[in-house]
């Protein structure tokens, strides 16, 4: 720390996103236009709401303007994110430079979105409790390599101990198996 | 001197055996939460709230306030012992925490922090209990118009200070507007963009897209990066040394007074607060040229102005029904889930519960102080659990969590489709903090705009005719063109973003 006026980064680690990375390059653009389509969908929708009825705006009112102000701004951001693309020497060194983004790994962000999605899939079907125990596992074992006692020990006490503490103790209801088998053993 | 009387069986009711475990349970969640990376007291808080939904609303919000200020211990322990601030307003106390665990004195920079903090906290809630009842009385007489234009203030001010862009926060901004626009609107009874699914007619709860925006979408940002391994620090002397509270008192109470008068204003979170107490030393200290190299006024002040900042910004939320920063909001969703609405009414209609918990900062602010200090070494303990089995049972908790809030699987997919949302956020860094602030106050902004409008038969004009209204449309207009002129010198000034709020 030879430079102590800095605030130390959130990450110390992770590598800096840097404008040459073709993927954080092109994702504000993206996300640019989807504010602008989100805006325009606003506003379509809300058309159809009541813009001003006799006591004054009515429930459209709100939303439209908000659809307008959204469609102009993304339109601005996108121009801006264009103009430091095309023209990079003009540009404003932006910001976004010199914040460090934490670094990612798509195929965990993917694994990780993937197996949520499946764990919401099956808790109505087979229960919390199997369900956990499985996506817990998948965690522990394949994506953490942990080992395989510790991982059966963690992912039994966050699927059967937690199921436990929470419909006895806590009085908080999780969902339990829709197949008649297996909510007659208890899952 | 009635609020004093109340403040006593405030006291009375926080202390029962009951309030007072939450406190602590509160607190040690907090502090561990805070501790941990990837998931901050925000998001923490979020994740509980549907677990209080059974408990006595007293306890419940007691619980979810001392996570709060818990966690911003918890992030200066990471702080002083990692050089990594666990949330966003400990980034300062990095500079010379840091530099005095070099030196071997972890222990007493961490007790310095714990005891600047007590005494922050304790003064700005004194202050609370000051002027609680003469700002709620104010806070009766602001009607639907000056209620619209004090929010554009607090939104002006989150956008123009905390974030970088204030066109990036605006978006952010509108964006949360519109969420919050999800159900049945609040004027008419009409639903709305609710996509045909009647789960949509009560809105989208805010639980699940705060534990996606704030949980697992800081879970998928650092998703890459390994976990920081820890050093055992040796905590040689837990003890400040005489000289150490010498130096430390008159930087303590310059943070204490600094936090609660920043901690007033909607929407300046308390990293500015942490910042400004911090650069206030610099220039006042006797020892500022030691500044930067480990000396004991580097963490005294801003730890002492973040948890005053903290306490202080029950003020607006309980005086005037607006939330301060993102934490506040949470919070002020945690009222909301109760059934109570946060503002003037609510020291008419439920006193009892404004002086408990009012009463239970006090208590959670000595319960940190005497049990964490000590508690250290402990805590340093939780970040040697690997990285990936603490996500594991995180990721168990954001599901469980978001579909606790009502029993439905709808809600977790809302959660993972925000924490996408939240991490998209993050790599183009749009600012989460104003989405937040509007998502929770979506529906009382559109209803004093409505109302407003309906107050002067469709004329804007009343937005500027009454007094006070145009005051604060004013003084929201200099924050928004005071911001887009200094962008720039922000940008030099190197504000810590809200990213990690």
């Amino acid at each position: 720390m030879s430079d102590n006026t800095n605030i130390p980064a959130v990450t110390a680690e992770g590598g800096p996103a840097t404008a040459d990375d073709p993927r954080r390059s092109v994702l504000p653009l993206v996300v640019a236009a989807l504010v602008v389509a989100i805006g325009a969908a606003a506003f379509i929708g809300s058309r159809s709401l009541g813009y001003w009825d006799d006591l004054g705006p009515g429930p459209g009112f709100f939303p439209l303007w908000l659809g307008v102000l959204l469609v102009v701004l993304g339109l601005v951001w996108f121009g801006q994110e264009l103009r430091a693309r095309l023209r990079p020497e003009l540009a404003r060194k932006p910001a976004a430079d010199e914040e460090e983004t934490p670094d990612y790994s798509l195929p965990s962000v993917l694994a990780i979105l993937v197996s949520l999605c499946v764990l919401a899939a099956c808790l109505e079907v087979v229960g919390y409790q199997v369900s956990m125990l499985v996506f817990l596992l998948f965690h522990l074992l394949v994506i953490g390599r942990r080992g395989p006692l510790q991982s059966l020990v963690i992912a039994a006490a966050g699927s059967f101990g937690v199921y436990y503490a929470f419909t006895r103790l806590l009085t908080v209801p999780l969902p339990v198996s829709s197949i008649p088998i297996l909510r007659d053993l208890g899952l | 001197m009635e609020s004093f009387t109340a403040l006593l069986d405030g006291f009375a009711s926080a202390l029962t055996p009951q309030n007072l475990l939450f406190a602590l349970i509160g607190c040690l969640l907090g502090t561990i939460l805070g501790i941990l990376p990837g998931i901050g007291s925000t998001a923490g808080m979020a994740i509980l709230i549907p677990l209080t939904l059974t408990m006595d609303p007293a306890s419940a919000i007691i619980m979810l306030a001392a996570i709060f200020y818990g966690g911003a211990y918890g992030g200066t322990i990471t702080s002083v012992l990692l050089n990594i601030p666990g949330e966003g307003e400990s980034a300062i106390t990095c500079i010379d925490g840091y530099q005095m665990t070099l030196r071997g004195r972890a222990g007493a920079a961490l007790a310095t922090a714990g005891i600047g903090s007590f005494i922050g906290g304790t003064i700005a809630t004194l202050a609370l209990v000051v002027a609680a009842k003469p700002l709620s009385e104010l806070g009766l007489r602001i009607g639907p118009p000056e209620f619209f234009s004090l929010v554009l203030i607090g939104l002006a001010l989150l956008v123009g200070l905390v974030g970088r862009s204030v066109l990036k926060g605006v978006v952010s901004a509108c964006l949360g507007l519109l969420i919050a626009m999800v159900g049945i609107d609040p004027v008419m009874g009409l639903p709305r963009f609710t996509f045909d699914q009647p789960h949509f007619f009560d809105g989208i709860s805010y639980v699940p897209v705060l534990v996606g925006i704030f949980g697992l979408g800081e879970l998928l940002a650092t998703s890459g990066g390994a976990a920081p391994k820890p050093t055992a620090p040796t905590l040689r002397q837990l003890l400040p040394t005489r000289t150490d509270l010498r130096r430390a008192a008159p930087a303590i109470g310059r943070g204490a007074s600094i936090g609660t008068v920043i901690g007033l204003i909607p929407g300046v979170s308390s990293a500015i607060s942490s910042l400004l107490a911090y650069s206030t030393e610099k220039k006042v200290s006797r020892h500022r040229k030691e500044l930067g190299s480990g000396a004991i006024e580097g963490v005294a002040a801003p730890e002492t102005a973040n948890n005053s900042h903290a306490n202080a910004a029950f003020i607006p939320l309980f005086t005037l029904g607006i939330p301060a920063s993102p934490s506040i909001a949470v919070l002020m969703g945690a009222f909301l889930q109760n059934g109570l609405t946060p503002g003037p009414q609510l020291f008419t209609e439920a006193p009892d519960l404004v002086w408990t918990v009012i009463a239970s900062l006090f208590v959670g602010n000595l319960l940190l102080l005497v049990l964490n200090v000590p508690m250290v070494g402990l805590w340093t303990r939780i970040l040697a659990i690997p990285y990936s089995v603490l996500r594991a049972v995180i990721f168990a908790f954001i599901v469980i969590g978001s579909y606790a809030v009502n029993n439905s699987v709808i809600d977790i997919y809302v959660m993972v489709f925000f924490g996408i949302v939240g991490f998209v956020f993050r790599q183009v860094h749009l600012p989460l903090a104003p989405l937040v602030l509007t998502l929770i106050l979506g529906p009382f902004i559109e209803s004093a705009l409505r109302e407003s409008l309906q107050i002067s038969q469709g004329d804007f004009g009343i937005f500027v005719d009454r007094p006070l209204s145009l005051v604060f449309l004013l003084v929201a207009l200099a924050v928004l063109a005071a911001s887009v002129l200094s962008a720039g010198l922000k940008r030099k000034a190197g504000l810590p973003t809200d990213a990690e709020v």
